[in-house]
Order: structure tokens, then sequence, then C-alpha cells
């Protein structure tokens, strides 16, 4: 009798997946001590509103609409790119408008920001590993800050960090469902080679 | 009846009155007048019921007809004007130019005095108003005075607002007063001139804002900020800081608040908020700082001829960075050469190098410190050869090929051509240390070289090296590398 055998693809996929939810909990967790020192050091209050602050992807999901693997990862994939030019800019502004002399600071946003990239890094290849190819990019130059006020500097960089810790907590949500999915599907694998 | 005339120039004066008849179809007037000389009187003719006569010293007798289409005779009035019953109203002055700098809050204003209406100097007095344009309410009214020339002068003034200008839109116009001492009749104010309001201002802003936008003023500074917002939006409050303030209402569409003695910002800049109805956020920063202290210990010395390097701390701090932070120029007044100087913020001590040119001995710094809030300047004469101050001896090697001395060599940096070294050589040993002072030529980028006597056999030394100026002392070096040497057996 044939016995289960676990194709390699899955346990690799499942462990990419499990990476990518541990980066992505690191990341949320530095964000949290980040938007900390970020709202003390701009002088803002918490709860301010921030609605008026656009072109930030939101991690909110429409309502209904379940999504595919292959949407889900792009989603967020999508979102970790375009949060590599925001978080650029973010530190960008800081070191040359806001608090110069704060090198602690700029350091814990670029930590932020490299461990930003690792993660769409992975997202690619676990898309490339499903056999959804891995869309091509190319980082987009950081927006001339020249045309925002320094007050909407400051505003523009709270919602970047705030959306950010969002994005972490459904990336942890929708690698969970990608990996449960992987593994349903590494099962009909296992399942076929039974029968035969 | 009624004869009523004014004069704008003091040469003309236009007479106007009531007909008598109370027919006024067709109507014409006949004018004669004469003045106290003995001249034939001048008639002229009119429709309406004004005319133009020269104004005369003295009396005027006028007389004027009332005639009817055909020319007959209605009416005589006689009159005798005394120069008294003439009122002196200056023309109704013009203004050239309004405009604004909106960063320092100023209107600036430029208007033509017309002097060449009258041949004459005279004192003119000027009012200038300024209103809110929306309430019409006097923002100010102030009196200027001013000399008219027998010609055109163009008068400038400017106003500046203890509000953005952006705030508000505002109304300007002007009316003028001669005080001519000669002429005995009435002197009354001009009109007031059209009014003119700032021309980029005089629209609804297309979108919300605060203002000023990123300013920096000084501790202890009062400073009103102003919410625009667009129809159908109202503001639900304005906070500085943390702290919300009492709203004024400027006008239909803007609201302010008014924040006494601000305390120094943190390096990001205090946030004011304005929060909107229905759901809107704008705001704007605002820098508190301080002018530049005078820069403290500025040392100028150069440690290789090349450059002279003046170092200074910059004293209280600012609170302000990046483009608002102190920049610093070193100004040197017998070669007129400016260097615009690099300073690092993080550091405490600034510096910044000079050239040393070639036939300069005496040089005469001013270092100026501005930052958008003020000024200030140290300065420092010195004679270059009395600020040298060499580098650490480098390169530093011994040797010996002997049991009782040691040769020594070492590198030092610059041109040090022009004048002589003193070294001092410190030799220690377990029991003892002794320093040894050596004079030598100044070379260029170049090896020194020392040689020390009465050493002991087979003794083990430590030997360093420190360099400086020899005919004018101002600072040792640093102290070499210490190098080890034990001397040959006898």
């Amino acid at each position: 009798m044939a016995s289960a055998e676990q194709s390699p693809v899955p346990l690799q996929h499942r462990s990419l997946c499990s990476r990518v939810i541990l980066l992505a909990r690191k990341i949320h967790s530095d964000v949290a001590s980040l938007l900390e020192s970020y709202v003390e050091r701009q002088g803002l209050d918490r709860t301010i509103s921030l609605d008026s602050v656009d072109g930030v992807p939101a991690a909110a999901m429409e309502q209904g609409g379940e999504l595919t693997v292959a949407e889900r990862l792009d989603a967020n994939l999508q979102a970790y790119r375009a949060f590599q030019v925001l978080l650029g800019e973010v530190l960008e502004e800081q070191r040359s408008h806001l608090t110069p002399l704060d090198t602690d600071f700029h350091a814990s946003i670029q930590s932020v920001l490299l461990q930003v990239v690792a993660l769409a890094c992975q997202l690619g290849e676990l898309l490339a590993l499903l056999g959804h190819g891995r869309p091509a990019w190319e980082a987009a130059s950081p927006e001339d800050p020249g045309h925002r006020s320094l007050f909407e500097m400051k505003l523009q960089g709270l919602k970047v960090l705030q959306e950010l810790a969002h994005w972490t907590v459904r990336s942890v949500r929708d690698l969970r469902q990608v990996a449960k999915h992987s593994q349903g599907s590494g099962a009909a694998h296992g399942g076929q080679a039974q029968k035969e | 009846g009624n004869l009523k005339c004014i004069t704008h120039d003091l040469n003309r004066m236009i007479c106007s009155w009531d007909a008598t008849s109370s027919a006024n179809l067709g109507l014409t007037y006949k004018i004669c007048y004469t003045n106290s000389e003995p001249f034939s009187p001048v008639c002229t003719e009119t429709e309406g019921k004004r005319a133009d006569l020269p104004v005369a010293m003295g009396s005027t007798n006028i007389q004027i007809t009332t005639l009817n289409a055909s020319g007959t005779p209605l009416a005589t009035e006689t009159f005798v004007l005394p120069e008294e019953n003439v009122s002196l109203i200056p023309f109704t002055p013009q203004i050239l130019n309004l405009s604004a700098d909106f960063s320092t809050y100023t209107l600036y204003l430029k208007w033509n005095d017309s002097g060449s209406v009258f041949q004459h100097e005279l004192d003119a007095s000027w009012q200038i108003q300024i209103l809110y344009k929306e309430t019409m309410e006097t923002v100010t009214l102030i009196n200027y005075e001013s000399k008219l020339t027998g010609k055109d002068s163009i008068l400038f003034w400017n106003w500046t607002s203890d509000i953005p200008l952006e705030c508000t839109s505002y109304y300007v116009k002007i009316r003028c007063y001669i005080n001519e001492l000669y002429f005995t009749g009435r002197k009354e104010w001009s009109e007031w001139s059209p009014v003119r309001t700032v021309p980029e201002k005089d629209t609804k802003p297309n979108s919300a804002m605060v203002f000023p936008q990123d300013k920096v003023v000084l501790v202890g500074s009062n400073v009103t900020f102003c919410c625009l917002y667009n129809e159908g939006k109202s503001v639900k409050f304005m906070n500085y800081g943390s702290e919300s303030y009492p709203l004024l209402r400027l006008s239909k569409w803007s609201s302010a608040i008014k924040v006494q003695n601000v305390n120094a910002s943190i390096p990001s800049g205090t946030n004011i908020l304005c929060s909107l109805v229905p759901d809107d956020l704008e705001g704007t920063v605002l820098f508190v700082g301080y002018a530049p202290d005078t820069p403290q210990n500025l040392n100028c010395e150069t440690r290789t001829f090349i450059t002279i390097t003046c170092s200074w701390n910059p004293g209280r701090p600012t609170a302000l960075y990046t483009k608002r932070q102190t920049k610093y120029i070193l100004f040197e007044r017998i070669s007129r050469e400016k260097v615009t100087c690099k300073v690092d913020e993080l550091n405490e001590k600034h510096h910044c190098d000079f050239p040393v040119h070639a036939n300069q001995k005496i040089y005469n710094f001013t270092l100026g410190a501005s930052n958008p809030l003020g000024q200030a300047e140290s300065s420092l004469l010195i004679d270059v050869n009395q600020r040298v101050h060499l580098e650490t001896p480098d390169k530093f090697t011994v040797s010996t090929n002997s049991s009782t001395n040691a040769h020594l060599s070492w590198y030092i940096p610059g041109n040090f051509i022009k004048i002589r070294l003193l070294c001092q050589i410190e030799i220690s040993n377990s029991n003892s240390e002794q320093q040894l002072n050596v004079s030598m030529a100044g070379a260029e980028n170049s090896n020194y070289r020392a040689r020390v006597d009465a050493l002991h056999p087979y003794g083990t030394y430590t030997f360093r090296v420190r360099c400086s100026a020899s005919e004018y002392f101002w600072r040792w070096s640093k102290w070499s590398e210490g190098k080890k040497l034990t001397t040959l057996e006898a």
C-alpha cells in the first residue's frame, strides 16, 4: 500500500507562511513602539483625525467578497510595496524637516522600513511558490514632499504608521488563511497518492 | 441764490448755485466776474449751474444772469465772494499700488501726491484708513505728513498687521488735506480715494487652510492663528499644541485664536489644529525659538599653515533646526574674504576653516551667526604666526646603533618653512623621566629628526615627542605615541 508522501511544496509553502507571520508580528510590535515616539516627537495626539490624509493603503477590507489566496497575497504585497515608498518619505521628511538631530528615531524608522522590504520579498516568494508569478514592481521614487506643509507631513507619517500596524494584523490573518488553504490542498495531494 | 465755490488747486475754483427761477428747461446762465483789481468783468455762459472761475486774492464780484432759450434775461444776481467763503478741497488722491508681503504681514501702499497741482511747497496731511472688507470696520486710521514740492512725488507707506494678511481681506483708502497758510478760505479733507484691496487676497478661500504657515517666532511672542474655510463649513475648535483656545470670528470664512507668550517648541514645531464641521482637519506648525547667541570662546589657529581653523561654542540653543538653524559666516576684513561655515548641529563645538593667504600675517575675523529670528557676531584679530598649533607628530620612530644615543624621527603635516619649531622629547625609564627641548627649522610636510645622547648602555627607554612654534609659543601639539628602545651594551 503506498504511504502518504508529503509533497515538498506545501511544506516549503507553510514554512514561508510562518516566517511571514513572524515578521509581520515583529513589524507590528516595532511599529507600536515607533508610534509612541512618533506622536511625542511630532507633538500630535494619537486620536487626531486622519481622514483628510489619503494615499495610504487601507487595511480594512470591503465587506463580503471572499478573496482567493492569490488575491489575498497580492493585496498584501501591493500594500507593503507602497509602504516601502511611504516609509522612505516619512524618514526623509523627519531627517530634513522635522527631527533632524534625532538619529535614534530615524534608525527605528529605518529598521521598520527594512523589515517591510523583507516582508514584501517573502510575499513575492510565496506568490511565486504558489505558481501565481511575482508581480513586477519598481519602487517609485518618493513623492516630492515639497508640496506638503509640515503639518501635512506630520499627519501623513502618523497615518502611514497606523495603517502599517493595521496591515500587519491583517497579514497575520490572511497568511493563516493561506497556510490553512495550503494544508487542505497538501492533504488532497496526499489522498490522491493513496488512491493510486 | 446760495453760491458755493470750491478750489482744488488754489488756481481755479468751481462755483455752483441754485437757480432762482423755477423754470429749468432751456435755461442758460451768463456769469460775469471781476475781482478787486481794476479789470473789466470777464463773462462766460454755461448751461449747467456751475462755472469755473480763477481764484483771486481778496474778493471776487460775481454776477449771474439767467437767460431763457431765446436769450432773454429772466433774473440777475450779484455776489461778492470773499476768499474766506471759498473752500480748498484737494483733488481726490489715487492709490497707485497696494501690495502685500504675507511673510511679514505687511501691506505696501504707493500713491502720487499730485504736488504739481500747486506751484509752490505746501504741507500736506494724509489719512490712510484700513478696513476689514467684509464688515467695513476700521482696523486702523493713520495720519501721515508730507511736503508737496511743486512736482508730483510718489509716496510710500507700509503697515504691519498683527494677524496674518491671509486671514481676512482688507480695504485701504486715503485722503488728503492741504494746509496752505496764506489761503484764508476754509480748508477741508479731500474725498476718500477709491478703495483698494490686496489683489491675490480678494477671493474666497478655495480650500481650508490655517495661517501663518510654518512661521518662526521668538519665545514669548503673542501669535494669532486663523483658519480659513469655505462655504458650508464652520470651525468646531482650534488648538494650539494640546490646548483649545476661544474662537474669534474674523469673517464669514475665517476664525482665529490668539495665543500669548508662546514657549519654545519641540524640534518638529508646535502644531496648530483647526477642526472643521463637517469632518475636516487643517493645521500648521509654529517654530518658537531664540535668536542666535553671541558665538562664545571664539578661537582661531592654524594647524598646518594651510588653513586657519576657527572654533567656538554656539551659546544658548535656539531650539530651531534644519533650514531654520543658525547659519555661520566667517568674514575676514583685511582680505574681505568670506567663508560659509558648515556646522554639525549635533556637535557642541563648531568649526570653520579659512585659507591662509601667502602674504598675510594679520587676520581680522568676524564670525556672523544668523537665523530667522536675529543675528549676532564675535570678532577676533590674530597674527597667524602666533597661533600655530601643530598636529600630533606622526610616524614616530626611534633607533640606535650605539650604547649611549638614539635617533628619533617623526612626521608633521603642514607648511612651516617660514618659522622655527620647538620640539620637546620626553625620555623616561623605570626610574627617571626627563624632557629635552630641541629647536629646528620648519619644513613642509616633512619628517623631522633629532638625536638624544648621554643614554646609559643597555638601558630601556620610552620616548615621545611634541612640538610647537618656537618664536611665538601658542600651544603644544599632542604627544606622539610612545616608543620603547634599548641601547646597545657598552
